[in-house]
């Protein structure tokens, strides 16, 4: 061996720049490891990649290699008999080939193979352990990278769940933050392609679809949604409704709204460094989990707003329409000579279409009526301020024929109003003078007129108006006596319900009516709303209730 | 709905070179960019910019060979710098060190004025 031979290999290895050190490393040190034997040929193997060997002028029989490497993986020294010899297979013999372990501590890095033995086995030792040093170093410094990296990836995670925290509560942007969600889902999973399937919570009930990177299907009817997390890295455990996703693998986490599975965040194909798949794993759910946590929140937020926004503008409608139902209710009621009347209303929250009127007519007459219109707020209201204008005009014109006003009424509201409208209607004329009564009642609740111990129902001459164009109405007429009781009322008074349901009903209304023949039409107002409290004991009712009492003087 | 990587390559002049992505960088996309940044590389260049306008996603592995790209770029004593990047991409580079020895920018010219050396 050439004397210079080991300190020339000495100085190879110190010219290795061992930064970033990769498989490329070997190569550069298999060269002074040669000069370091004194021969000219030979190759190294990575302890952990043996069967991707670096050659200098070595030709190594590739058939044998893949079961070499995994004798030697097991091998702690190499030296195994015949193990050297087989490595290189007929193509080229060699007289006394050895397998040369390349160890740092217990650690075997790398495999040395040689035609023969060193020229000089102690200074080659030394190389030896010079080369070990490099890859123990090298080595050191991949694994403190590739903590390093593992690290700041650990940060960037939870960073991520963090802004997307942040964005929750800074935004109600759905679309904004169900990409945001999706992207940083697929990114943090180094996933190839996701998607967010929610069910819309709208009358449709459609889905919302966002994706990436592949096409995704929905479920057709929801009912395919899995409950719980779903690891799908075989096509026979992914959900049904999923089967025919582009991905070969899924991973599926459940999306909830109020405890119930709406839709999935889904994942598909984890990449790996040399370009192929990898299976989702326990860990890969948890991160998902939390997104998809994130993302239940996020549409729980979007929902509550909305509903707030509902219920703000449902209280603006209502406020509007006890506007408008307060200018049209009559402050009070004009002084009629032979007639002591009184009238009173009581709105609900939702505001329904009751409303009562009394005009006085030439010649001392009077018109009255109470209505209830079909529907309730703005719309209601409107309709009630149709009904309104309608009797006023026709009185201020003169018309007192009954039956022609409430033909002429029902014509207005077929052409005007919306469809499905319409009203009930007790539409009368007193004459003071006769002490005659004329009235239509178009489907209203019967009104009750009490002469005496004889307490008649005026049950309806017509159906309702506003529902059908031909509609007749008859008038009927009555001639009353001093001290006669009228009482007209809307259902609101005769459905209040109590905590049961059960109704407050005509016996009861009749009852406080007869018993009421002595209090004044305001004293027997007073007296009917008061029962209908004690009976609904504060239960909410859903429909206005009027009331208007005349007697007759 | 395709997130294929491209790469678009321009050459302003001779110190530096603008590589365009359009699409994900992950495993596929930053070997794109990689086989496009070794191929200028290898020819002499060594101011490359990495134009991220059209880029809304990165992976971990994308920011691994990215990562790989820089250290070459350093070892041949070069610059790179990243602009246009969303703030989401941003904030990635900086949790994962690119930003440490990478300069990211805003626009396109100042990135450019940086790695022709006309600004600190």
């Amino acid at each position: 061996m050439p004397t210079g031979d080991v300190p020339r290999a000495h100085s190879l290895l110190a010219a290795i720049q061992p930064v970033g050190g990769d498989e490329g490393l070997l190569l550069k040190i298999l060269p002074a490891l040669l000069t370091g034997a004194g021969i000219d040929r030979g190759a190294a193997l990575d302890a952990a990649h043996p069967e991707r060997p670096f050659s200098l002028g070595l030709s190594l029989a590739p058939s044998a290699l893949h079961q070499l490497a995994g004798e030697l993986a097991r091998s702690e020294t190499g030296q195994e008999p015949g193990l050297a010899s087989r490595f290189f297979g007929d193509a080229r013999p060699a007289a006394d080939p050895r397998v040369i372990p390349i160890t740092a501590g217990d650690e075997t890095l790398a495999f040395l193979v040689l035609p023969g033995p060193p020229a000089d086995p102690a200074g080659f030792a030394s190389v030896v352990a010079h080369a070990a040093s490099i890859l123990a170093w090298v080595r050191m410094a991949e694994k403190v990278r590739e903590a390093d990296f593992e690290l700041k990836y650990r940060v960037w995670e939870l960073e991520s769940l963090y802004d997307v925290g942040l964005s929750i509560a800074g935004t109600l942007d759905l679309e904004s933050l169900a990409d945001e969600i999706l992207m940083k889902s697929v990114s943090l999973l180094n996933a190839r392609s996701g998607a967010l399937i929610v069910r819309r919570r709208d009358a449709d009930g459609g889905f919302y679809l966002k994706e990436f990177g592949s096409a995704f299907p929905h479920p057709g009817d929801g009912a395919g949604i899995p409950e719980a997390v779903c690891v799908a890295n075989r096509r026979e455990d992914r959900p049904a409704f999923l089967s025919a996703a582009e991905a070969e693998k899924l991973l599926t986490v459940p999306i909830r709204s109020e405890g119930e599975a709406i839709g999935v965040l889904v994942v598909g194909d984890k990449e790996n460094r040399a370009g192929g798949i990898d299976d989702f794993d326990q860990a890969d759910a948890r991160i998902l989990s939390l997104f998809g946590n994130q993302a239940s929140i996020a549409l729980d937020n979007a929902r509550l707003h909305r509903e707030a926004l509902e219920k703000e503008r449902m209280e603006r409608e209502i406020e509007l329409a006890a506007s408008i139902q307060r200018t049209i209710l009559p402050a009070s009621l004009p002084e009629v000579a032979g007639l002591d009347i009184c009238g009173s209303n009581r709105p609900t929250r939702q505001v329904g279409g009751d409303f009562y009127d009394v005009f006085p007519l030439p010649g001392g007459r009077v018109a009255f009526t109470l209505a209830d219109v079909s529907g309730k707020g703005v719309p209601a209201a409107l309709l009630v301020s149709t009904l309104h204008a309608c009797l006023h005009v026709l009185f201020d014109v003169g018309r007192d024929d009954l039956p022609f006003v409430v033909a002429r009424v029902n014509e207005h509201l077929i052409r005007f109003a919306s469809s499905r409208k319409f009203a009930t209607l007790f539409l009368g004329i007193f004459e003071p003078s006769t002490r005659v009564m004329r009235y239509v009642n178009a489907g209203h609740n019967p009104g009750l007129l009490l002469s005496g111990d004889s307490l008649e129902e005026l049950g309806p001459t017509g159906i309702p108006v506003g529902m059908f164009p031909d509609a007749v109405h008859r008038e009927e007429v009555r001639t009353l006596s001093p001290g006669d009781l009228l009482v007209l009322y809307s259902d609101g008074i005769t459905e209040a319900q109590d905590s049961v349901e059960a109704e407050f009903g005509m016996e009861r209304l009749t009852e406080l009516v007869r018993n009421g023949r002595a209090a004044s039409p305001a004293g027997l107002t007073r007296e009917i709303f008061d029962a209908v409290d004690d009976f609904t004991r504060g239960v909410a009712q859903y429909d206005d209730q009027t009331v208007l009492v005349a007697r007759i003087g | 709905m395709s997130e294929r990587l491209t790469v678009t390559v321009e050459r302003p002049d001779q110190i530096v070179a603008i590589l365009r992505p359009d699409g994900y960088i992950n495993a596929s996309g930053g070997e794109e960019i990689a086989k496009e940044a070794y191929a200028l590389l290898g020819g002499g260049v060594v101011n490359l910019l990495l134009d991220l306008e059209r880029t809304r996603i990165v992976n971990s592995i994308g920011i691994s060979i990215l990562i790989e790209i820089l250290e070459k770029v350093l070892d041949q004593k070069g610059k790179l710098a990243f602009c246009r990047l969303t703030p989401t991409i941003e904030k990635t580079f900086q949790i994962m060190g690119l930003a440490q020895y990478a300069r990211l920018f805003p626009a396109v010219d100042p990135a450019l004025a940086w790695l022709r050396g006309e600004t600190e």
